[in-house]
This record gives C-alpha cells, structure tokens and sequence, in this order.
C-alpha cells in the first residue's frame, strides 16, 4: 500500500513541534517514546502498519482546536482515532503526521429523556451510551459488532451499522448533532436536541467522511425505548439460494425484520464448533430473523415467518421462547469471526453490498474464484440491507499467501460492483478500498468529493492518504474551463 | 424576460448550464415549480423546469428501492408504490398548496431537494433518511453521482444527503435512488379532547417513551381549530390531542388497549378508524388548512427539543392572530403568522433558540419580510463561510439557484 511521501522537513521540525505542543498541554499527553508509539501503529486492520511522528491526547475541544491549528502553521498532517477499531486502515498514522487520540473525550454529559437524546464527548464508546440509559428502558440503535470499545465519534466517522440497522437505520439516522473542529481550528457546532436543522445537511455528509474533513468532539444522538417483545427464529436450508428467496419473500410480505442474518456451510459448521450453539449441521445455509415490537404483532409476523420458511424447504425452524434461547441463536453469528480464526491461521474480512437478487450469483461466483485462488472463503452476510461479509482464510506465513488474499478480495468487491453493488457496506474505504474507488467512481465523481474535502480542508492536512487514490491539490480542483457557449436551443422544449 | 427551457434529457440540460457558464446566465431550477415561494427571489435570466425529465427507472419492490428520474412527479411516484403495498415512510407533505390551493404535489427531486417529511418524522425520518444515490449535474457543468441503488453503503462522501434539502443550490439531481417501505396495513387515531396545553405536551411525552409505536402525535389549540373549515369530518373546536397507530388489525388493536390504559382518565377519546384516521393525518401532514396559508401569512416551521414545546406555546398564546400546531410529537411546531406582526413575533422565537436549542424556518412570508429577518436564522461566523465555501465547491460562477437560500453569495 503506497502512502503519501513523507514530508522530510516535517520530520525534521519533530523537536519544534513537541516544544510547541507542550505550551499548551501536559507532558502525559504528547507520547514521544518509540515504545509507547507502537500501541497505535496499526487499527482494527492489522495488516498496515506505521508508526507516527507522535500521539497527542487532548483533553478538551480548545485543546483540539489549539492542536489544529499549530498543524495547520507547522505543515504537519492529522489522524484522528477514536478507540482504533476501523476494519479499513482509516486511523492507520502517517510518519510525518501525529495522531491525534480522543480516548480522553471519554464523558457522557448529558441524558436527557424527555428529549429522548444523550450528548457524549466524542470517545465514550457506543455500548457505554446504551448503559447510561437502559435503566429506564431506552437504547442507542445501531450495534456494531465493536460496540464495546468502538466510540461513538469513529462511529459518526465510519457511518457504522450493525445487525439491527435494515430497520433501525445506520449512525446518521440516529444522528441529532455534533461540535466539531476544522483543521483551520474553528469549532462548528452542528444541529443539537432537535431533529431538523437549518441550511446544507453537514451531519449527514460528515458521517462517514473517514476523518478527512474534522475532528468530531461532540456527538448528540436520539435514543429509543426498547421494544416490548424481542424474538428470535433460526432456519435452515439446503442450499444458499433457498435461503436467499426466503429472506426476499420476507420481505415481499411486508416485514421488516429487526435483523437477518445469513451464514453459509463453512461459517455454520465454525461457528457451531467453536460454540455449541445447536446449530443443524446438514445446512448448506442458515437464517436468524429477528422480530421486534409489541408482543401481539412479534407473535403474529413469528408465525407468518415460519409459514414462509416452510414455503421456501426449511429444513429446520427453531423459534426462541426466552431471551435465553435468542441469546443462544445469535451466539453462532456473533463468534463466527473468532471461529473461524481457529480453523485458520488469518482471515481477512471483506465488506461490499449487493441487490440482494443477485446472492446466488454472487455467492456462485465467489466459489469459482476461491477454488482459482486456492483459498477457502466464508460468507456471514446481513441478508436484509444485502450487505456481505466474506472471510478470506489464508496463512500469512505462506509465502505470498496474503497477497494473493488481498487480490481475491479485491476481485470479490469488483464482483459486487458489476452486479450493481457497491464497494464498502459499512466498514469504509480508508486505505484499504482506495485504490479500488475508480472501481466505482469515475474520476468526475471523484473530483466533485475531493472538492467538498477541500471546503473543509483545504491543505488536505487530515488523514491524507485515506479514500482518495489519487490526492489533487485545491487549486487544481477548483479551475474551471469554460468553453464558448450558444444561445439559443432550438432544439429544447421551452415553456 | 426571462427564458423557459424544460429540457427532455440530461445531454439538453448538459447544454444549457454550459452556455449558462460561458454566458454568464444565472438559472432557476424546479420540478413542477409547486414550491416556488419557499426561499429568496432568484433573479435568474433562465428558468428550467426538470418536469420532462421523467419515469421511474427500476424497482423491485423486495430490494426495498427505487431509481427515478428527477422529474418523476411524486403522485406517480406514490401510486406505483401503493400497488405492490409499500410507501414512502417519510410521508412527503404536499407543501406547494401554501403557495397556491390548486398545487400538486411536485416532483420526487423537489421532495429531496426540500427534504421533505411528515408526521412520521420522529419515527421514520425525513426524505434526508431515505436517499440512496443520485446523479446530478454540478454548475461546473459536469454529470456525476454519489451513493449507488443499495440500502447500506459508505463508499465515499455522502453528497447524496448533502444535496438532500439543498433546494437546488449545489447541483441540479437528475436521477435518485431512495428506500421505500412496506406500507402499514391500517391505521387507528385517538383524538382526545379536554385537555389543557401542559397536561397534553405531558401526554405526548409519556406516550412518546413508551413501547407503542406510534407513529403519530400531534397537538391542535381551539384558536387553530376555529378558523378552519374541514368538510371531512368534525373536529371539535377544544384543544385536541391526536394520536396514530399503524400496523396490522391485530397489532393495531393490542396496542389500542395498552394506549387507552396509557392515556386513562386523561380526558374525551374519539375514534378515527381506517380512512377517518388517515385523512385526519392528511390534515397534520399537508400544514395549509390548519395555518389558513391561504391568505396572505407568513409560516414558520420550528424543530426544537421537546422538552420546550411548553415554554414556546406560552409565547406563541400571547400573540395576536397566530394559528399553530404541534406535530413530531412535540418536535415541530407549525406557525402561522399576520404579516403585521410576524418580524417581531419570528424575532422573538428565533431568539429563544438562540443556544443551539432549535432551528425556525421561514417556509411562506413576502419578500420584504425574508429579506428583514431572514428564511434561516442567523448562523455562527464559521458556519456561513464554510457554507458558501461548500455551495462554490458545487457552483462556483453561483449560477444553480442562486440567492435562493443564502444572500449574497
């Protein structure tokens, strides 16, 4: 993976750059020592790693702003990180660039139920927010499988979903404001306890925008009350394609499941070994359908799932009765990643998204080109919102093994391209996916993105390197050529 | 005078923003043009009309997604939705008839531009909520796109949302791609009566946190109710307080009895049932009637946290000749104003928001009264220069919309 050079001038000022840091902050936060660097050379995607010029910590948003700007005098880059949990490499550091740590952003400030909504700082991780009001019933939606470490400002950063979002909607649909901080190190305070702010929707093109446009500080989000009735049903099929139509008849039917989740042959069998978790292993696929709401229509669309099941040659219905016996449909799903871990030395995770009515291509395809690469692929998948998740199995130890997983991976999301998908579900494009964005995009589209980035950043100063193959400067961007035009159109339609 | 293009396709429309750009011509884009009086006078030599540039382009209803031309007209939109049992969740009201009693009800670009959304806001979102993708045609004269025709995607920015409520300004959309939703089978109201304004805004909070789902919660003074004229049915003229269930039959009438033990002793209840129900949502979701737009008013939409709901009402019941209501359940609040007193009243208002605790959209008043306090209000030094750095990112000769949404430009 190339980066961007390093600026060797910028190495050179590291000395300057820690006395000015220390004008303002205190010694334990600006971390020098190569020892200490190490714990953030690399994120959630462990393949990359690097180490950075330094790691600040501040401690509040004028610090924040204070770092910005002296980055912004001394040409130095920023990479913002919450709890480093990205699945793309976006908190990978840069050896001329620091990163700058919101771990100590770590306070809930405000719950506040009768507007239905909690302010935390930006560090204070998702699960933490649905612990500071479960007491009285309420929760925060969406669920990434991270939730315990992953924070809610890389959240608001990575547009993070979960299992529950087909229906709960992704972090910006549960997004009510933030306070953020331009490179230029101006705080913006965005929308607040209320759901319809006034002007350009900033929320909703900075969720997502990978740490390339601000520094998140704040986050506002709404919460729910938790539904009455929460049930589970665990279905079996034959083959992938059964399994595939019945989530579309669900659908067709008019429900919306809290979650669907499919897992095929070899995630099944990891899974039920790794966990017990009574899985029927003569499965070639599995579904768990989750219902939620009041408890007489959870029990009425249980009984229209089973129908459709059965209608679709499920082998095998289980349907929870307890939350004991939900938890146990879902243990399967949710160690799957560390299951397969044990049957194979390294696993690479994938995230693309397909029309769902292309699955049983899609999977049919990835077979072929699993036997090509000689390596096994899994595929755990959010069967609802099409969004897949296969695991490439290989063994980093292998000469050139890893490689030759990157570039099946690769093929995997120019695959769910061609079937009219897209390249990244939910973990986002950071430097994994970048050199794949003309996959997708053209370079006109490019152009127009980079050009927002440059509204807010003008120096591509943040997280340079990330999501953009090919990085422009502004000024470049922003010429326009304008030819000579004519007048009038004969040939179009007036009014 | 000014010229009236409404091109058949985007290679025509391509055409035209390019002489524009070379030309210095400064266009006004629309739909249909239903919701021309929202935002500033234009002053635009060329208006075009994307109402030709129309159709839906693919859906299959078990994908949950549509792709439409930009020019689709929204009814259309709505009927093909409702033959295969689904909908648009974030119901888009039709705001074209504050403008003029005959409107339809625009294009599905101008539902997106003006992100539209109604009573089921608080559960379902707003248009913003519900946008995929979309192609459109920068004012630097160049096609693009942004997002895809999947439900769960974050490859790249989300300009899609960003032009989502952008009224035109950034770009012109030429094609979208949106979820739609199983539409609910039925639907129940409760209009409950007798209730003074604290004791409601109480209610709709406690319902509100409840396990119900409702997916509508609303609140209409007498003084708003004694100006309308509703042939429908009749609502009495007491303060009322309205509540909606959807669902199926079973789960509608389960969760009707955990309703009224909710709401017990809070006052007179009166049924709506199935098409009762839904056109008196009509009412709450297509804001004219109750504000009397009719006339010659000015209308404010305000989104605040609920929590103040109480404090704003006590200000808008000491002001002459002012109709509103509360819709979002306690989130909106609909106002409609006399010309002669709306620039003190919407000063007033905008200055009890003033701490980031709500935004007060000038949706309908004259142009002397815009121009005086302002369609938004008034925004942070550091976010007006990174709006206009964003709509020059988009449009940097100012040629889409210009003066539309912000002055001097």
């Amino acid at each position: 993976m190339k980066m961007p050079t390093p600026d060797l001038s910028v190495l050179a000022s590291r000395d300057e750059l820690i006395h000015e840091l220390g004008q303002f902050l205190g010694s334990e936060q600006i971390v020098i020592e190569r020892s200490a660097l190490r714990a953030y050379e690399s994120d959630g995607l462990t393949a990359y790693q690097q180490l950075p010029l330094l790691v600040v910590l501040p401690e509040n948003t004028t610090q924040v702003s204070k770092i910005l700007k002296l980055c912004s005098k001394m040409k130095v880059n920023v990479v913002p990180r919450g709890a480093g949990t990205s699945l793309s490499g976006g908190a990978l550091p840069l050896e001329d660039g620091i990163v700058l740590s919101m771990g100590k952003f770590n306070r809930i400030l405000d719950v506040d139920f009768s507007n239905r909504c909690v302010v935390a700082q930006s560090g204070v991780t998702n699960l933490d927010i649905t612990n500071a009001v479960k007491d009285k019933g309420f929760y925060y939606a969406p669920d990434p499988s991270s939730q315990i470490v992953c924070s809610i400002g890389g959240n608001v950063n990575e547009n993070s979903g979960g299992v529950h979002c087909l229906k709960y909607g992704l972090t910006s649909n549960n997004l009510l404001g933030l306070e953020v901080v331009l490179m230029n190190g101006e705080i913006i305070r965005l929308g607040g306890k209320y759901m319809d702010a006034e002007g350009y929707d900033l929320l909703g093109v900075l969720t997502g925008s990978e740490g390339l446009l601000c520094v998140v500080t704040e986050v506002t989000v709404r919460i729910l009350q938790s539904p009455e009735s929460v049930r589970a049903l665990l279905l079996g099929f034959p083959d992938n394609e059964k399994a595939g139509q019945c989530v579309a008849e669900i659908i067709a039917a008019g429900i919306i499941p809290a979650g669907i989740e499919m897992m095929d042959e070899l995630a099944i069998k990891a899974a039920e070994d790794f966990c017990h978790a009574g899985y029927p292993l003569d499965c070639a696929a599995l579904l768990i359908v989750e219902l939620d709401g009041p408890a007489a229509e959870v029990e009425e669309l249980i009984e229209t799932v089973r129908a459709i099941a059965n209608n679709c040659h499920s082998q095998s219905i289980r349907v929870s009765e307890n939350d004991e016996e939900r938890i146990r449909i879902w243990a399967g799903r949710k160690a799957a990643f560390p299951a397969l871990g044990t049957i194979s030395p390294d696993y690479y995770c994938m995230d693309g998204t397909i029309p769902r009515k292309q699955l049983s291509y899609v999977l049919t395809k990835m077979t072929e080109m699993s036997r090509q690469y000689g390596l096994r692929v899994a595929n755990v998948f959010h069967a609802g919102d099409g969004n897949l998740h296969p695991l490439i199995l290989f063994d980093a130890n292998i000469d050139e093994e890893m490689e030759k997983a990157e570039q099946f991976g690769a093929d995997i999301l120019k695959l769910c391209v061609e079937v009219g998908g897209v390249l990244s579900g939910e973990h986002g494009i950071g430097v994994e996916k970048r050199d794949l964005m003309p996959e997708y995009f053209s370079e006109q589209d490019l152009q127009q993105q980079q050009r927002v980035k440059c509204a807010f950043d003008p120096e591509s100063r943040l997280n340079p390197g990330k999501m953009f193959p090919v990085l422009h400067r502004c000024a470049e961007l922003g010429r326009l050529h304008v030819h000579k035009g004519k007048l009038p159109f004969p040939d179009i339609p007036r009014f | 005078m000014p010229e009236n293009y409404s091109p058949n396709n985007v290679d025509q429309l391509l055409d035209l923003i390019k002489s524009g750009l070379a030309n210095e011509s400064r266009f006004s884009i629309s739909g249909q043009d239903t919701k021309a009086g929202f935002g500033y006078n234009s002053n635009a030599g060329i208006n075009i009309r994307m109402s030709s540039i129309k159709g839906i382009l693919e859906y299959d209803p078990a994908e949950l997604v549509m792709q439409a031309r930009a020019g689709t007209p929204l009814s259309d939109i709505e009927e093909v939705l409702s033959e295969h049992e689904q909908h648009l969740a974030f119901e888009p009201p039709n705001l074209g008839l504050l403008y003029n009693d005959n409107s339809t009800s625009g294009t599905i670009g101008g539902a997106f531009m003006a992100n539209l959304s109604g009573p089921r806001r608080f559960l379902a979102g707003a248009a913003r909520d519900h946008i995929l993708g979309v192609k459109a045609l920068s004012g630097r004269g160049e096609v693009y796109k942004s997002g895809g025709n999947v439900i769960k995607n974050v490859t790249g920015y989300d300009l899609s949302k960003l032009l989502t409520g952008s009224w035109g300004t950034l770009s012109i959309v030429t094609e979208l791609s949106f979820k739609v939703l199983p539409a609910p089978a039925t639907s129940n109201s409760i209009a409950i009566s007798g209730l003074d304004v604290d004791a409601a805004m109480d209610l709709i909070s406690r319902v509100a946190q409840s396990q119900l789902q409702i997916s509508g919660l609303a609140f209409i003074p007498a003084s708003t109710l004694e100006n309308i004229d509703c042939d429908e049915f009749s609502l009495e003229q007491r303060d009322l307080c309205l509540m909606r269930l959807e669902g199926s039959a079973l789960s509608i009438s389960e969760r009707s009895k955990a309703l009224v033990k909710l709401i017990a002793g809070s006052g007179n209840v009166t049924n709506f049932e199935n098409e009762a129900s839904m056109s008196l949502w009509q009412l709450i979701r297509n804001p004219h009637t109750l504000l009397s737009a009719g006339e010659s008013r000015c209308v404010l939409k305000m989104s605040i946290a609920p929590a103040n709901a109480k404090s704003i009402i006590r200000q808008l019941s000491s002001f002459d000749d002012c109709h509103w209501y509360v819709d979002a359940a306690g989130a909106w609040l609909w106002i409609s104003l006399s010309e002669t007193n709306a620039v003190n009243h919407i000063k007033t208002l905008r200055q009890s928001l003033s701490n980031g605790l709500g935004s007060a959209i000038l949706y309908k008043a004259p142009s002397h009264i815009k121009q005086d306090v302002g369609i938004f209000s008034e925004m942070s030094s550091g976010l007006t220069s990174l709006t206009h750095r964003i709509k020059d990112s988009f449009d940097p000769n100012h040629i889409l919309n210009p003066d539309r949404l912000y002055l001097q430009q």
